[in-house]
């Protein structure tokens, strides 16, 4: 893109998608990608698995679930949307990983 | 009226999603104007040369040989692929493998990020705007380096994605 496409660009971001526009532009850094879907999609991941395992639990569990991917980052370092949890609702979190994640049923082969 | 107001609403971000598969789409295509030596964080931008990367790989088990005689490697979950076709293969002595400053894997996306600010700083300064990050890995050049014993191979390669 030209620099003028390119600044049309980041202001449709800001504008229409600011959730990207903050992690993507304000505040990138190599993690940006992870700590965006951490704050602004794991409402949809939580779908996702809800659907998936037909809506058996509680909504809680695959909202909680749906942090396994996103507490700690590739540089080791924890999320910006994990780090403004109270600690009691990451205990909650972290329960539920080691009931239904790490210890939990499974019908795999 | 409610209905209209809701179609109208859907419609407006259906028009914002096409917006932005062109916006990305042309992002990449601009991008492809980077070659093996140089990289532009926009079009007609100034061309930066790429920072060589040399990384090793001394396993046979993680890569992944092509029918057209392309590579990928799988290394510490990021993959590079050599491209048969158009990136460079030769041979090192021991002498030169000992010369390498290799980089470690974890090391990448910060030597990325850091040639990017810089270079994103530079054009802020000069031409008042901050170019957007680059979506794919086009900033550093990755040569990997295959040793297997005394067999000393330096395959030029692009730096293809991450996985997690």
């Amino acid at each position: 893109m030209t620099q003028a496409e390119q600044i049309a660009y980041v202001n449709s971001l800001r504008t229409n998608f600011p959730g990207i526009y903050d992690y993507y532009i304000e505040r990138y850094k190599p993690t940006w990608n992870h700590n965006q879907m951490a704050s602004h999609y794991r409402g949809t991941i939580a779908d996702i698995l809800q659907e998936f395992d037909d809506f058996a639990k509680p909504r809680q569990v695959y909202e909680d679930l749906s942090w396994v991917g996103l507490r700690i980052l590739e540089d080791g370092v924890t999320s910006i949307a994990w780090d403004s949890l109270t600690q009691s609702e990451k205990d909650n979190v972290l329960s539920n990983f080691n009931t239904y994640f790490f210890n939990g049923t499974s019908n795999c082969n | 009226m409610e209905l209209q107001i809701v179609i109208n609403n859907l419609g407006m971000k259906i028009k914002v999603l096409i917006l932005m598969i062109f916006a990305f789409h042309f992002l990449s295509f601009s991008q492809e104007e980077n070659n093996s030596k140089h990289y532009k964080l926009y079009k007609n931008g100034e061309k930066v040369p790429r920072p060589i990367v040399y990384i090793l790989n001394n396993s046979t088990t993680n890569l992944q040989k092509l029918d057209n005689g392309d590579i990928i490697f799988n290394i510490d979950n990021q993959s590079f692929k050599y491209q048969s076709n158009t990136h460079k293969k030769d041979s090192l002595t021991i002498s030169d493998f000992k010369k390498i400053e290799f980089k470690k894997i974890k090391e990448l996306s910060y030597l990325e990020y850091e040639e990017y600010v810089t270079t994103a700083t530079k054009i802020m300064t000069e031409k008042g705007f901050k170019p957007a990050p680059p979506i794919n890995h086009s900033i550093l050049k990755i040569f990997v380096i295959s040793k297997n014993k005394n067999n000393i191979i330096r395959y030029e390669t692009n730096w293809m994605y991450s996985k997690f």
